[in-house]
């Protein structure tokens, strides 16, 4: 530089090294000998900034590069080309969507940000980003619209984000304990979602979506329990398809709790509420089983967990054969090894493809949980036990609430909500 | 924010539970013939005095009961608020023993009754420590899931009916009026809407609403007494201890795969059951606050709910609780009439001198 040895310093991991210097050869040719450091600083026509060496590590960490006079003994930042660490934007993986737009996040919170820039182009959009950790800082942003948003929401948001400025999110849990969540529930404030879609719809219900960096997921707070049974894209069939579909979805979900409990219930507690020709193929299939239909349930269950669990882990080649061997193992072993009865594997089935009609993963899990809680009430009480399960149920769904606003509520803005 | 829908949910579903069990028997037991009348008489009663009380506190639109009373100083507030903790108490008393005797008679005969009276109790303490909100929005949720089965199962009730089984019509001498089951039968009327007066001022309601799901609710009590009534004819009703619940065991319907449908329908009463209970030990908690201000919310419930459950165990049963329910007239009668009364008249009183 002006015939000066300068030092680069940068990490090489993340930073694009060899055109970077072809950027910096270039600008340098057509520069002349300056000796001011006032113009120095826009000698590669990118902004520069004089720092100190404190300040040095920190811009290295976060892939800046810094140029060093030895001679002048000062520190310039300089801006480089990034080294191309993340993936390009592509369909979702976790949701499905149909008919309906297909990109999805990525673990880049800026690509992210842009995203939802550009399909809500208004100026009352707001971000505002944050860095948080005590040693591995993290960005965090919300994003928000602000003739929507409820104000006193988003000022409790902002509180327990500078309250909790110097702790590090290295997973949700994290983030749920920081926004101030009880160790216990099983209710998230997120609704977390790939989809661009859904995220702006969320703005436009005025709720505020977090993007926290390197998680490809925007966490829309709050989250409701009618996000359970909409999707943003319902919205592009006609009114009474839509209608038709959440319809079904709420039905999926209230199976998923009541038909484990059921099958206990009549075959251990009231028999007899049942048709005597219907009792007594029931009793039949059971027949030669040597245990009571809780144990029985649990089981069943129980596999069902595990392979959904395995089937999560495996490697896409080997999944299949997990698959497979369940089919055949619940489908007919069990069975023929009066293990179980031939309903039981019907009223698994039907839980488990029931389960997967509520929208989002997250909210199958809360549901997957506490059917058992069900389960567990009506061994003891029968139909009685399902319907004061389901009274638990609810009464826990109301009794949450996220940053003042009830879990139960259905509507978008605050002062709407009932 | 007007959270009228919630409160009517909770209004309505407390009173199905009220109503369906116990009060037709009442009714059908304390007249032969002209069943209309004492209902009506109850029902004119009922909507008189609940207007009084929605007019009385709408004097006051930012102060519950407890705030209201304390005008006339705390001796006075004290002593007029004592009848309304006992009653509060020795209804949760009866309606946990009631329900759990009948739940254990008519469905779980193999259950012992103490297990479904800690169920209920357990769930009713649970959702009343979470506070009002959280009943209210139970209530909602609750409704949405039960309510379309129970007007289903109402509905499935008029396929045995016979019209004759109405006549005769008019009753001249109002013999009711002399029969103890009559008086009881006031318990279905008595204790729902007295919530009103306990709410919060951030959960705001709008009385007009309020007035119109009490006249939707009115046929319900007529329809108790009478499906049954014309189902069976009046002289087979009166010899059963649970009217509308074996009205509803003889319909029998070949699409549905249940062969005792009744079993839902009756315990998804239960369940409102244990919603009402829960806001009456919300209430009685509100009360006791009053008498012992150093103790949270939380923790009168909780001793509130254990003691009711000792005293629940103590009771042996049906005769006892019906006993019970005799006993508590007087209160039912306190709550029902002079507690809107007094409200009514304060207001009054306020309004004049301002």
């Amino acid at each position: 530089m002006d015939g000066e040895a300068v030092l680069l310093l940068g990490l090489h991991s993340i930073v694009n090294l060899i055109k970077t210097k072809e950027i910096l050869k270039k600008d340098m040719d057509t520069s002349e000998a300056i000796h001011s450091v006032k113009v120095k600083r826009t000698l590669f026509k990118r902004k520069c900034v004089e720092i100190n060496s404190e300040e040095a590590i920190e811009s290295i960490l976060q892939g800046k590069l810094i140029v060093y006079s030895k001679e002048k003994n000062i520190m310039l930042q300089f801006e480089p080309l990034p080294k191309d660490l993340t993936r390009s934007i592509e369909p979702p993986v976790n949701e499905n969507v149909l008919q309906g737009p297909l990109d999805s996040f990525i673990e880049n919170m800026s690509t992210n940000i842009g995203i939802m820039r550009k399909k809500v182009s208004t100026a009352q959009l707001s971000v505002k980003t944050y860095t948080v950790g005590s040693d591995q800082k993290k960005n965090l942003s919300i994003v928000y619209l602000n003739d929507r948003a409820d104000k006193s929401m988003i000022k409790k948001i902002i509180s327990h984000i500078e309250m909790n400025q110097h702790t590090n999110i290295l997973y949700l849990q994290h983030l749920y304990r920081f926004m101030g969540m009880r160790k216990w529930d099983v209710i998230p404030q997120f609704n977390n979602t790939e989809m661009p879609l859904e995220a702006v719809d969320g703005l436009n219900k005025g709720k505020v979506i977090l993007f926290v960096d390197g998680y490809p997921f925007a966490l829309i707070l709050p989250h409701l329990l009618w996000d359970m049974f909409v999707q943003a894209n319902d919205r592009n069939y006609a009114y009474p398809i839509m209608g038709a579909i959440r319809f079904l979805r709420v039905l999926g979900a209230l199976i998923t709790l009541i038909f484990p409990a059921i099958y206990v219930a009549l075959v251990a507690v009231n028999p007899e509420i049942l048709k005597i020709e219907l009792a007594l193929s029931i009793a039949q299939s059971r027949e030669g089983i040597p245990y009571p239909p809780f144990v029985e349930i649990t089981i069943m269950l129980l596999i069902i967990e595990l392979i959904i669990e395995a089937s999560i882990r495996l490697p896409l080649s080997i999944g299949p054969t997990v698959t497979m061997v369940g089919g055949i193992v619940i489908g007919q072993a069990v069975v023929d090894a009066k293990l179980v009865s031939n309903l039981l594997i019907i009223i698994v089935a039907a839980t488990s493809i029931a389960n997967s009609t509520v929208v989002g993963f997250q909210n199958a899990l809360i549901l997957r949980l506490l059917k058992y809680v069900v389960v567990i009430f009506a061994s003891i009480y029968g139909v009685l036990g399902i319907l004061s399960g389901l009274v638990f149920i609810s009464a826990y769904f109301a009794s949450r609430e996220i940053f003042g606003i009830p879990y139960t509520s259905l509507a978008k803005r605050r002062g709407e909500i009932g | 924010m007007d959270k009228s829908l919630q409160v009517i949910c909770m209004g309505l579903m407390s009173h199905f539970g009220l109503i369906f069990f116990i009060y037709p028997e009442r009714i059908i037991t304390s007249t032969h013939k002209g069943h209309w009348e004492p209902i009506l008489i109850q029902c004119v009663i009922f909507i008189l005095f609940l207007s009084l009380y929605l007019k009385g506190l709408s004097y006051f639109p930012e102060q519950n009961i407890i705030s209201i009373l304390k005008i006339l100083g705390k001796a006075f507030s004290f002593t007029l608020l004592f009848p309304v903790l006992l009653y509060l108490v020795i209804t949760t008393i009866e309606l946990v023993s009631a329900y759990a005797e009948v739940t254990n008679i008519i469905f779980l005969a193999n259950t012992p009754t103490w297990a479904i009276i800690t169920l209920m109790i357990f769930i009713s303490t649970y959702i009343a420590v979470k506070g009002i909100e959280t009943i209210l929005r139970t209530a909602l949720l609750l409704f949405c899931i039960f309510f379309p089965l129970i007007l289903l199962m109402l509905l499935i009730c008029f396929q045995d009916i016979d019209w004759h089984n109405a006549f005769p019509i008019i009753d001249t001498d109002f013999s009711f009026f002399r029969q103890p089951p009559y008086y009881t039968s006031f318990f279905s009327f008595a204790i729902v809407f007295s919530f009103l007066g306990f709410l919060p001022k951030k959960i705001s309601y709008n009385s007009k609403k309020i007035m119109l799901a009490v006249l939707f609710l009115i046929p319900f009590f007529f329809l108790s007494v009478y499906l049954p009534l014309l189902t069976f004819g009046n002289e087979t009703a009166s010899t059963l201890l649970f009217p509308f619940i074996t009205t509803l065991d003889k319909v029998q319907l070949q699409w549905l795969i249940f062969d005792r449908a009744t079993l839902f329908f009756a315990l998804s009463l239960v369940t409102f059951i244990m919603l009402l209970t829960s806001l009456l030990l919300w209430q009685s908690s509100i009360i006791m606050n009053q008498y012992f201000p150093r103790l949270k919310q939380k923790y009168h419930i909780v001793a509130l709910s254990v003691s009711i459950f000792i005293i629940c165990l103590c009771i042996p049963g049906w005769q006892e609780t019906e006993k019970l329910l005799w006993w508590n007239t007087p209160f039912r009668f306190y709550i029902l009439i002079v507690l809107p009364l007094i409200i009514f008249l304060i207001g009054v009183r306020r309004k004049r001198v301002s």
